[in-house]
């Protein structure tokens, strides 16, 4: 706790970081987990249409949103990532019939653990996004990166004893 | 729907006395072949759970102690682990034990078929390195967990409740199953009516115990909205997953926190330090923490005895005060509530959670 | 346990490739290889435009021969697009699928960003993000599993009785369950189909047009000593998986348990039931469908009275004006299906055209959208009904109305832009198709996907000696389709089949779920969140101390590899291999980007 930024003056978002707190040249990491049967393809398609959103954000591809254990995403912010995205298909398209609903409660639940301990919920995102949704996804990193700005560097980034 | 029975108090018997003849006569009128209860450890200082087949030694049972023994829930495990003999087995535990033998019963690690519970109510209890304090008649504050506990009745999946509360003379066996009122029947109890008086003491129990945890939960998130807090807490712990050993629906074999993933060889360790710097020793704290919690807040039943595990008495029961009901409610869950609803990790709804999604 | 043991580090070969200038302009493959090479660690990073060229197989051969390479890092192209074909590149060269990673960086790296810098170092991470997963990758013991030799095929249409003949003739035991007392299905029903003449099962056609050698004969698969035909039976219930099916089939006498290599799935579609179409007035005995149609026409051959002209139901007499309406529950987003049904204006086409040489006087025609012939043949037959006089008016029929016996249609003619009514003595609806009821329960007992329509999905893979499921699909159970290509899908089938089973043993590739006995509570958490019935809960005893305890245990034939299993067991007793904790974690902590 040596480096904790108790003390500091802190606005607004739940977990106490600040945009303001950002140093200069920080880009919000976000780590995307992607279904390999519609994100992910649809990142590819967005990589081809030639769309742009931030480099900081690397993809993981995993069989299907519901695959997706809590532990990664936690393991994600505690390794300092800023955000974390999970692209899975639209309710009713999963490949496995209904993962993504139970990628769904995890990511509920998450997010309130999330909250409890006073990381912002905001942090972490799901999203349908098919394999022909390229717009959709990059659009949604876009999205997602001016939030992560707005919320600040992830705390939990600077402290080194965890 | 639920039988009440009537337990009178013999002469010159208390309330644990009574429990005790209730006991013992189910096992000599063959209705159990074995009973789990609780009774005090030797020198009183402690509460354990004892288990036998003889009424005899049920002397030193304490139905009512105002401690709670460790591992209930898991030694139902054990006693009713596949190929066992099938022997029936009463088991008196707490109301929030019951509820986890309950949430371990969803997931077969216990099967209930010879098991019948029975729960009495539960003014809370004691530090169990209080307890000899209590038993020589101090006074004792209850623990954080009993504190804000919402179910001090124990409900559903529970056969008999041993009711206490709103009972002037005696007690009151309030049966919820076949099984209960079998039981009931079994050792010779008087069917009788459910009380007024009865009925409105648990109301009131609930009110209380609603308004208790509400309280609680406020002040927990209100207390952890800064993530500095939760962090500078568990800066004392010493990783020795004692909270996870003594939970009941923290079940599983071996804790993932111990897997390579988690756990790295030293080669992986130099890796590590090398990316981040430094790394705290043991590693992985604060992951075990939040993924223990993201594992077992849909099945915790506030029973509290992780934090009375914890050597560096690390606040777990108000860290979980603010997200335990609130976890659950999302999925109109509630552990050990009812056998017939579904561990939420394994079932969905169509219709649940869409704030979750693009949020 | 197979399959449990963990990958040592590998030594690595890395493949950048040069793919265009674009790529190269951007990232530089060369200088980038040149970064990651790094032989110390294992890595041996190449990039050479031989990589793209023609004789790439053997500067790959020759690579791995030098740097002794156990797996295959190729950066550029996107495992959803090149996956299989670099994992069958890599096994040319003896390297197994489950260590050849892709890492995307012509989709998803090079155009994200303009930032040079910045896209260079996200490749670097996406790059050594596939390096680690090699690394910490379990090394699947490949499950083979023993051949069956027979086969099922369920449904007696032209396709499944196509595939039965065909696997008959491979020297396979074949079992036919057809649902009904009697084979042919649909094309059986039809007096004439087209735009071919008579490519029809019972076989005795007039014409000789080359498409009947292709359409399996009744009579010769009823025959066939290999076949075994079970009529109005049923499947009731599937265990098992590729290569070992136990089948229960049921009668109205019996009850048979069926042990097969494979299932063809031929079970048919059906017809929209116009029923629902209350504006059509489908109750008035001249508004009918093909099938009665199909009827009337049949009556007339079987009275062997091919003079006697068509009598229309209600009072039969004989119909001056029939009007056909196309697309009744086709294309339709309020009944029936969206989908087009594909055969109907072939077929209805074929029949205003038979009617109108019956009928000569007659006015026959076709209310239509667009006309649809996806069928070699079909704008000749088309021009053909053309030119003997049958017309075709575009335009939805939206209403029709019994008037003074006779019937009275409204509709919007397109080409005119105008509503018009106009009167018709027999009207005939081109229903569309639906899927055979009953294909959701029979899916979901063979543990295949429905399409969004409803139909059984073809899923199997592009390499059908990489197929792991051992379900095949054909005719119209997989959507509508004509009878020459039911009857190819019928072939193709067994084709498959016969080369996917002569193999003895079937090695199953792929990501499969694995439990590890030592970390299972048998908690059953992943039984209940395996949509396909993969895992189950299996009581064993453990040997030495006697004691009793319940694991769960996968059936890697039925498992799809989706890893919702792992993501619910909470301590990764279960887990999918390609995707072990062991990798996504290392995945994580290199994605994430570390600590500031
Ligand atoms: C009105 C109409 C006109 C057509 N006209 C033409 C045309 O002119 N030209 C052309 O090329 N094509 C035409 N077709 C299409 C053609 O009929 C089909 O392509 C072909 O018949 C499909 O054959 P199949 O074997 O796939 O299915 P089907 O012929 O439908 O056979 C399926 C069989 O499976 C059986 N079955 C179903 N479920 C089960 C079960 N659970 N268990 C056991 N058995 C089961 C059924 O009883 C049936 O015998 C037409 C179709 C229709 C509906
Ligand atoms: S924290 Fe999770 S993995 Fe660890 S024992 Fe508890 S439930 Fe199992
Ligand atoms: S987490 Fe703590 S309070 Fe909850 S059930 Fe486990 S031991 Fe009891
Ligand atoms: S019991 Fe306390 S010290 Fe031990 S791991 Fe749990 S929180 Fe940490
Ligand atoms: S693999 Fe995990 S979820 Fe499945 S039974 Fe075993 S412990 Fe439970
Ligand atoms: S990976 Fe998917 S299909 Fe395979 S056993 Fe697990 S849940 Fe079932
Ligand atoms: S396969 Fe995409 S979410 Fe399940």
């Amino acid at each position: 706790m040596a480096d904790s930024s108790k003390g500091k003056e802190k606005k607004k978002t739940t977990d106490g970081a600040t945009g303001g707190d950002a140093p200069k040249d920080w880009n919000p990491r976000i780590v995307g987990f992607l279904c390999n049967w519609c994100s992910y393809t649809g990142a590819d398609l967005a990589g081809v249409s030639r769309l742009q959103y931030t480099p900081e954000f690397i993809p993981i591809r995993v069989m299907c949103s519901g695959s997706v254990d809590v532990a990664y995403i936690l393991k994600a912010f505690l390794e300092g990532a800023d955000g974390v995205l999970i692209g899975g298909c639209h309710l009713g398209d999963c490949h496995y019939l209904n993962g993504n609903y139970k990628a769904r409660r995890r990511v509920a639940v998450v997010k309130e653990v999330m909250e409890g301990v006073g990381l912002d919920p905001r942090r972490l995102h799901l999203e349908w996004i098919s394999a022909s949704e390229s717009g959709k996804f990059a659009k949604t990193v876009s999205t997602f990166d001016e939030t992560l700005r707005q919320l600040g560097p992830n705390p939990l980034a600077k402290e080194r004893l965890l | 729907m639920a039988i009440a029975f009537k337990w009178d108090l013999a002469k010159g018997e208390d309330r644990d006395e009574a429990v005790r003849r209730l006991l013992r006569e189910a096992l000599e009128k063959g209705v159990v072949d074995a009973v789990l209860v609780p009774a005090e450890g030797p020198a009183r200082t402690g509460i354990v759970n004892m288990f036998t087949t003889d009424p005899g030694s049920l002397d030193a049972s304490a139905p009512f102690a105002k401690a709670m023994a460790q591992f209930g829930p898991q030694d139902l495990v054990r006693l009713t682990e596949p190929g066992g003999s099938p022997i029936r087995i009463a088991a008196l535990l707490k109301p929030c034990e019951c509820r986890a033998v309950a949430e371990l019963a969803k997931i077969n690690q216990i099967d209930l078929e010879h098991v019948v519970l029975l729960s009495p109510d539960c003014e809370g209890t004691v530090e169990l390195k209080e307890y000899s304090m209590v038993a020589d008649g101090q006074a004792v504050p209850v623990r954080n967990a009993c504190k804000i506990c919402r179910f001090h009745v124990a409900r559903d999946p529970v056969d008999v409740a041993i009711g206490t509360f709103g009972v002037k003379d005696g007690l009151m066996l309030v049966t919820n199953s076949d099984e209960g009122q079998a039981f009931a029947e079994g050792i010779g109890a008087k069917a009788t009516e459910l009380t007024d008086a009865r009925k409105k003491a648990v109301e009131e129990a609930i009110v209380k115990g609603e308004e208790a945890y509400g309280d609680q939960e406020a002040r927990s998130r209100e207390k952890y909205a800064d993530l500095d807090t939760f962090l500078a807490e568990l800066s004392p712990c010493i990783k020795c997953m004692n909270c996870q050993n003594v939970c009941p629906v923290c079940y599983c074999k071996e804790c993932l926190l111990y897997t390579d993933a988690f756990n790295p060889t030293a080669g992986s360790l130099a890796d590590k330090a090398k990316r981040r710097g430094t790394l705290r020793m043991p590693v992985e704290t604060v992951q075990f923490h939040l993924t223990r919690m993201a594992h077992v807040m849909t099945a915790c039943v506030m029973c509290g005895q992780c934090q009375s595990a914890c050597p560096s008495d690390i606040p777990l029961v108000e860290m979980y005060a603010g997200i335990n009901r609130r976890i659950q409610d999302q999925f109109d869950y509630e552990a050990g509530r009812s056998m017939e609803e579904e561990p939420p990790f394994t079932c969905f709804s169509e219709h649940e959670n869409f704030e979750v999604v693009g949020d | 346990m197979p399959g449990l043991r963990k990958v040592d580090r590998l030594k690595k070969l890395l493949l950048i490739l040069p793919c265009d200038e674009e790529m190269e302009g951007l990232l530089d493959p060369e200088s980038l290889a040149e970064e990651m090479n790094d032989p110390e660690n294992w890595v041996f990073a190449r990039s050479d435009p031989r990589l793209c060229g023609p004789d790439r197989s053997d500067y790959i051969a020759d690579l791995v021969k030098e740097t002794e390479a156990q797996a295959i890092i190729v950066g550029g192209p996107s495992d959803r697009t090149h996956g299989s074909v670099w994992r069958q590149e890599a096994s040319l060269v003896g390297i197994p699928p489950d260590r050849v990673e892709l890492v995307p960086l012509v989709q998803q790296c090079i155009y994200v960003t303009d930032e040079k810098d910045a896209a260079r170092r996200r490749a670097k991470i996406m790059i050594e993000s596939a390096l680690a997963r090699v690394d910490t990758g379990i090394d699947r013991a490949v499950e083979r599993v023993k051949a069956m030799q027979a086969v099922l095929v369920i449904g007696g249409g032209v396709a499944g009785m196509q595939a039965a003949w065909d696997l008959a003739d491979f020297g396979r035991q074949v079992y036919l369950v057809e649902r009904t007392g009697e084979l042919g299905g649909r094309a059986h029903q039809l007096s004439r189909t087209y735009p071919t003449q008579d490519c029809k099962p019972d076989g005795c056609c007039p014409q000789s047009c080359r498409d009947c050698q292709f359409t399996p004969r009744i009579d010769l698969v009823t025959s066939h000593p290999l076949i075994e035909l079970l009529l109005e039976s049923e499947v009731r219930s599937v265990k098992g998986g590729i290569g070992g099916y136990q089948i229960e089939v049921h009668s109205p006498e019996t009850s048979r348990l069926l042990e097969v290599g494979a299932i063809v799935v031929a079970t048919g579609n059906v017809m929209f039931d116009a029923g629902e179409m209350g504006e059509l007035s489908p109750w008035h005995p001249d508004v009918i469908s093909f099938l009665e149609l199909e009827k009337l026409i049949d009556w007339q051959r079987k009275e062997d009275r091919a003079w006697e002209p068509l009598r229309r139901p209600s009072d039969g007499k004989v119909p001056k004006n029939i009007h056909f309406l196309q697309c009744v529950g086709s294309r339709d987003e309020h009944h029936g299906t969206i989908e087009c049904s594909l055969v109907c204006c072939t077929y209805a086409v074929g029949q205003a055209k038979d009617l109108k040489d019956m009928l000569p006087d007659a006015t026959v025609a076709i209310h239509y959208m667009d006309m649809r012939g996806p069928y070699r043949g079909f704008e000749r037959h088309y021009l053909e009904a053309q030119e003997s006089g049958v017309l075709f008016m575009r335009g939805r029929v939206v209403e029709i109305e019994p008037d003074n016996g006779n019937l009275m249609l409204s509709y919007e003619d397109i080409d005119i832009g105008e509503p018009v009514t106009m009167e018709a003595d027999l009207v005939v609806l081109s229903v569309g198709q639906l899927p055979t009821p009953g294909t959701a329960e029979l899916a979901q007992m063979l543990g295949v996907p429905l399409d969004d329509d409803g139909y059984i999905g073809e899923d199997n893979t592009t390499y059908s000696l990489w197929d792991r499921r051992g379900v095949y699909v054909v005719g119209c159970a997989a959507g509508p389709r004509g009878i020459r290509y039911s009857v190819r899908d019928g072939r193709e089938a067994a084709l498959s089949i016969d080369a996917v089973l002569r193999r003895t043993q079937i090695e199953l590739a792929d990501n499969i779920a694995e439990v590890d006995d030592e970390r299972c509570v048998g908690c059953g958490q992943c039984v209940e969140s395996c949509e396909y019935g993969a895992v189950t809960l299996e009581e064993r005893t453990d040997l030495q101390t006697g004691r009793k305890y319940r694991v769960a245990i996968v059936d890697p034939r039925r498992c799809w590899g989706c890893g919702n299993c792992h993501a619910t067991c909470p301590s990764t007793a279960i887990r999918l291999s390609g995707f072990s904790d062991d990798q996504l974690v290392r995945q994580v902590e290199l994605a994430s980007g570390g600590h500031r």
